[in-house]
């Protein structure tokens, strides 16, 4: 069959399943002794729309409103998140700057007495107010999966993964950073992922000995290029070589090991369709499903074990075409309150948009659950799957009782985590639930982000 | 893929404090929460943007401009200031940058092959392949080291065949730091200053005036000392400047400033604009460009574009697709012609249709961002990004006890409301000016019934103040406004070295470069206007020398 671009992603999605497992075996003979743990952090912007998105019942018999609602199938692998009871959200009641009943649940806290912050992703994985550099606001540390990166010496062949489903970056639209100047870049486009995750290491094809020979050769030169020129230029300039040389470093690193767990991948012929259409809006259903392949099966090969998956960016305007809603999302959230009432065709559509993308959660959740791992257990029950939006109530800016929840990593399957439950919590920050996703991975930090505003782990979801 | 007018997110939003006017001292941000998006440090060793990098590759193999972009799949250049600039280096651009290497080399190597077609002994071939391309690649002769080892690289991929090390050595060009970014070298000057040494001048000339590397005639200009001299450089520069490329591209900084990139894919509301069709849209985006084009080039070495005809230039551009939609009579065909259209309401830059239609709403105008654009871009003021707290919602647009936009902003610039008010009473009273223009750059006196009120007010700024009727008399005041001559002079300088802003640019601007736009140069006769403005820029001490010389 000749490899398009548009049947390559078709290709993936068929991919889930039981396709890879020869590759998970040969895996399991290399001596792992058990399934590692991986983690994904999930992102959506704009906000979400309260009371379609928070569950009601109780801590167990939890009932998934309109938005959630498609993860019912994986109710048992959730660990949901919300304000104490007494404490239930109320439109209009947030937003507001000293509003006591806003501090509920979980908050983003950078700054002592804010309590609202605007746009922008860089508190959001860091957990630290952002800070200017050069004059452009930059994140104030390290984010959670460059930190589980950093923690583990896991030598993978892509420390760790970040897909975009139409991304477009501004600086603050990043949520990984490896340190406060440095940014992991996303590839949001399909067939470029697809390609770099099981096209780039070596294969058994003879053809392939000469083109690894000169890539070798040409990484080698051109480190020997850039250290001759980091001699060459002022020393300001030299952290800059360092890392374009630390880049090099990785690709070597990678290009003498085998990179797949797939049938050796014939590389996808040019496809000027997709080429140009990825970033298109009305494509963004396909580009999804790519994306969400490739980070399943790179999860699941064990190519990575920490993976950013990022829906559009910051305040991000794109329409949703194929849910009818050509409107910009950023310009809904705000029309959903208009004057302080809630404007019903607006939420109606921001209701939609925030639910289509439970559906792909759920779609990503299948993925998971769907490869097995050597002792019977799923991927999933190994992967700390953290969901998070940008925003809580988008209109208002609201950085309390994020919508923010985990999946996956089950205790109950061998993982970490107590799921299939909806805990209630007073008064915790983002911090202590980011602390907690690193306890669930195995490492057991006393801080996380901002100290001032870490308390520890959220002992409740264990 | 390109990267998003943050300024979006601050539709219908407050904001803190957040003004400079232009020329004044630049606050830190703990005075009341003004960003400077200055810096201290200069980045010297810049990336190749991905517009450079494709006209490179397209120059340093003979490429043409159609097909696919040599950059793609590159990640985005960091948008600072509305000017892109190779500032980031992470793991992807490397990965990137390897892949792409590759994929032009695959992409080349016939034409390159062709260098060897007589040549029979392998050892020679690979001579003479990195004495044609590498130097140009490098954009200088090389270094003794290097020759050595390129041609130990393709003495290494001989064994897999001439074709192999010819390809090797083509994507190691293609993947070295000395192609892929912008080093620049010194030498020791008479005086025991230093100055760029002349390969240096010759790309920054080349880059600055062309988008791309030197030309033959530049590489000669440099190897035989030309360029060691300023008449040397100027004559080089006007060369440049007159040619078919540089023509071409001088009005690209306006292109990038503007974003006229992204008109063709403005999205409206169909059942408010159902004429603007994406084809209708494409061919705003091709009149804005001729606009461009005719303003900052002039129509004759006599009569050279300047910030008059920038934002007075009577004519509007239209095509046989976008005439019928503003109901301008005559005939049009595909190619974008300039007519005099609503004279009264119209002139300049600000009031093309594709620049108004860019800065509005999916459903209607957006006096907000143009007023930001108006103020950071065309004024070149600190406005702070938006606020934290948004404790004011504006109407829905689809609000009809509501009529018109200004009304439903009209909480913003409420002193009232000191929230809004502290950033919107600089941004809003210029946007309004516009708002007899609708969301596709239509003019329009009534919205929803309603009169519309175009008054506004320039505020904070250093020579600009004061109110205005509509947005044609704020063009008009724009034309001679020294704030706005500083600013396009600004950003010219920026775009000159290819770096962001640092904290001493706005001394340099201001000590010639300003009143060389609008008087003209009296030691050289040159005009007023943005080709001299160039050229003053090209010879000027702190383009030829380190910058930490001057």
């Amino acid at each position: 069959m000749k490899l398009t671009r548009r049947n390559t992603l078709v290709g993936l999605a068929a991919l889930a399943g039981g396709a890879l497992a020869p590759g998970l075996s040969r895996r399991a003979e290399g001596g792992d002794p058990a399934p590692r743990k991986r983690f994904v952090v999930w992102y959506t912007p704009n906000g979400t729309w309260e009371s379609a998105f928070r569950p009601t019942g109780g801590e167990t018999t939890f009932v998934l409103p309109e938005i959630l609602a498609p993860l019912e199938r994986h109710r048992d692998q959730l660990l949901l998140l919300g304000p104490a009871a007494a404490d239930r959200f109320e439109l209009g009641a947030l937003g507001r700057r000293g509003d006591a009943a806003a501090e509920r649940g979980i908050s983003i806290v950078v700054e002592p007495g804010v309590r609202s912050e605007g746009h922008g992703n860089l508190k959001h994985l860091t957990g630290w107010a952002p800070q200017l550099i050069d004059g452009l606001a930059h994140p104030g540390g390290i984010s959670l999966d460059q930190r589980i990166v950093q923690a583990r010496t896991n030598n993978d062949l892509i420390s760790s993964l970040e897909l975009g489903i139409r991304m477009e970056g501004t600086l603050d639209s990043y949520l990984a950073w490896e340190s406060i100047a440095q940014r992991r870049e996303i590839e949001s486009d399909p067939l470029a992922a697809y390609e770099r995750v099981f096209a780039t290491g070596r294969t058994d094809d003879p053809r392939s000995v000469a083109r690894d020979a000169r890539r070798a050769a040409v990484l080698k030169f051109a480190q020997s290029q850039v250290g001759a020129m980091r001699e060459r230029v002022p020393a300001t300039d030299r952290d800059r070589l360092d890392r374009r040389a630390a880049g090099i470093v990785a690709l070597q690193q990678r290009l003498g090991r085998s990179a797949s767990c797939v049938p050796p991948p014939s590389l996808p012929e040019d496809d000027a369709y997709y080429r140009e259409d990825f970033q298109h809006f009305e494509r963004m259903p396909l580009a999804a499903a790519a994306q969400l392949a490739t980070m399943a099966a790179a999860l699941a090969c064990g190519i990575t074990h920490v993976g950013l998956l990022q829906f559009t960016w910051s305040a991000a305007f794109g329409s949703h075409p194929w849910l009818g809603i050509s409107d910009s999302h950023h310009q809904l959230s705000h029309d959903a309150i208009a004057g302080g009432v809630a404007a019903p065709e607006a939420v109606a559509k921001l209701v939609a948009i925030n639910r289509w993308y439970m559906e792909q959660l759920a779609h990503f959740l299948d993925l998971l659950a769907g490869y097995p791992e050597v002792d019977g257990s799923s991927v999933l029950d190994h992967t700390t799957v953290l969901v998070i939006n940008e925003l809580s109530v988008g209109a208002y800016h609201t950085h309390q009782n994020m919508p923010w929840f985990l999946a996956g990593n089950s205790k109950a399957r061998g993982g970490t985590l107590r799921t299939g439950r909806y805990v209630t919590l007073a008064n915790r920050t983002h911090q202590d639930l980011l602390l907690s996703c690193l306890h669930s991975q195995g490492i057991f930090d006393d801080s996380f982000g901002d100290r001032r505003f870490c308390t520890g782990p959220i002992q409740e979801l264990f | 893929m390109h990267r998003i007018f943050s300024g979006f997110l601050a539709a219908a939003l407050g904001a803190a404090a957040c003004y400079e006017a232009p020329p004044a001292a630049i606050p830190s941000d703990a005075d009341g929460g003004v960003i400077d998006r200055s810096s201290d440090e200069t980045i010297h060793t810049l990336r190749l943007t991905r517009d450079e990098y494709d006209r490179t590759v397209r120059d340093l193999f003979g490429l043409s401009t159609e097909g696919p972009r040599p950059s793609d799949g590159l990640p985005d250049d960091d948008l600072i200031e509305g000017l892109r600039y190779g500032t980031a280096v992470t793991a992807l651009h490397i990965e990137k940058e390897r892949a792409a290497a590759e994929r032009i080399a695959t992409q080349v190597l016939d034409l390159v092959m062709f260098v060897c077609v007589s040549i029979s002994d392998d050892e020679a071939c690979g001579e003479k392949v990195v004495e044609k391309f590498a130097p140009r690649a490098f954009r200088r002769p090389l270094l003794d080291r290097e020759s050595s080892e390129l041609l130990a690289l393709y003495r290494s991929q001989v064994p897999f065949g001439r074709r192999e090390a010819v390809r090797t050595v083509t994507e190691a060009l293609l993947f070295s730091p000395q192609f892929l970014l912008k080093e620049p070298r010194q030498e020791p000057a008479a005086n025991g200053s230093s100055a760029w040494d002349s390969f240096t001048r010759a790309s920054r000339l080349s880059y600055f005036l062309t988008g791309s590397m030197p030309d033959d005639a530049l590489f000669i200009a440099a190897a035989t000392g030309k360029l060691a001299t300023k008449s040397g450089v100027r004559s080089e520069a006007i060369r440049l400047l007159d040619g078919a490329r540089g023509r071409a591209y001088l009005p690209e900084l306006y292109r990038q400033l503007f974003r006229s990139e992204r008109i063709a894919g403005i999205g409206r509301d169909a059942r408010l604009y159902p004429g603007l069709t994406p084809a209708a849209a494409a061919d705003l985006a091709r009149g804005f460009d001729a606009f461009l084009r005719d303003a900052i080039l002039g129509t004759s070495k006599e009569a050279p574009g300047t910030v008059d005809t920038l934002f007075r230039g009577k004519q509007i551009y239209f095509t046989g697709t976008t005439a019928p939609l503003f109901g301008v009579p005559g005939a049009f065909d595909a190619q974008p012609r300039g007519v005099p259209f609503e004279p009264d309401l119209r002139g300049g830059v600000l009031l093309q249709p594709g620049f108004l239609a860019l800065q509005a709403r999916f459903d209607g105008s957006d006096p907000i961002h143009r007023g930001v654009f108006v103020r950071r871009q065309i004024l070149c003021g600190n406005l702070a990004d938006p606020p934290p707290n948004i404790p004011v919602q504006i109407q829905s647009a689809i609000d009809a006890s509501v009529p018109t936009t200004r009304q439903r902003f009209s909480q913003h610039t409420d002193p009232s409301h000191p929230a809004c008010y502290s950033c919107h009473q600089d941004i809003d009273p210029i946007g309004f000016a516009f708002e007899g223009f609708d969301g596709i750059g239509r003019s329009r006196t009534t919205e929803n019934g309603a009169f519309v009120d175009t008054s506004g007010q320039i505020t904070h700024t250093s020579a600009t103040d004061g109110p205005v009727a509509n947005a044609q008399e704020m063009s008009e005041r724009f034309a001679t406004s020294p704030d706005v001559a500083h600013c396009m002079a600004r950003h010219t300088w920026l775009w000159a070295l290819r770096r962001p802003r640092t904290a001493g640019d706005d001394a340099v601007v201001d000590r010639r470069f300003t009143a060389v736009l609008m008087q003209g140069d009296a030691t050289t006769g040159d005009l007023p206007g943005f080709r001299s403005l160039a050229l003053a820029i090209a010879t000027d001490d702190a383009f030829l020398g380190p910058e930490a010389a001057r």
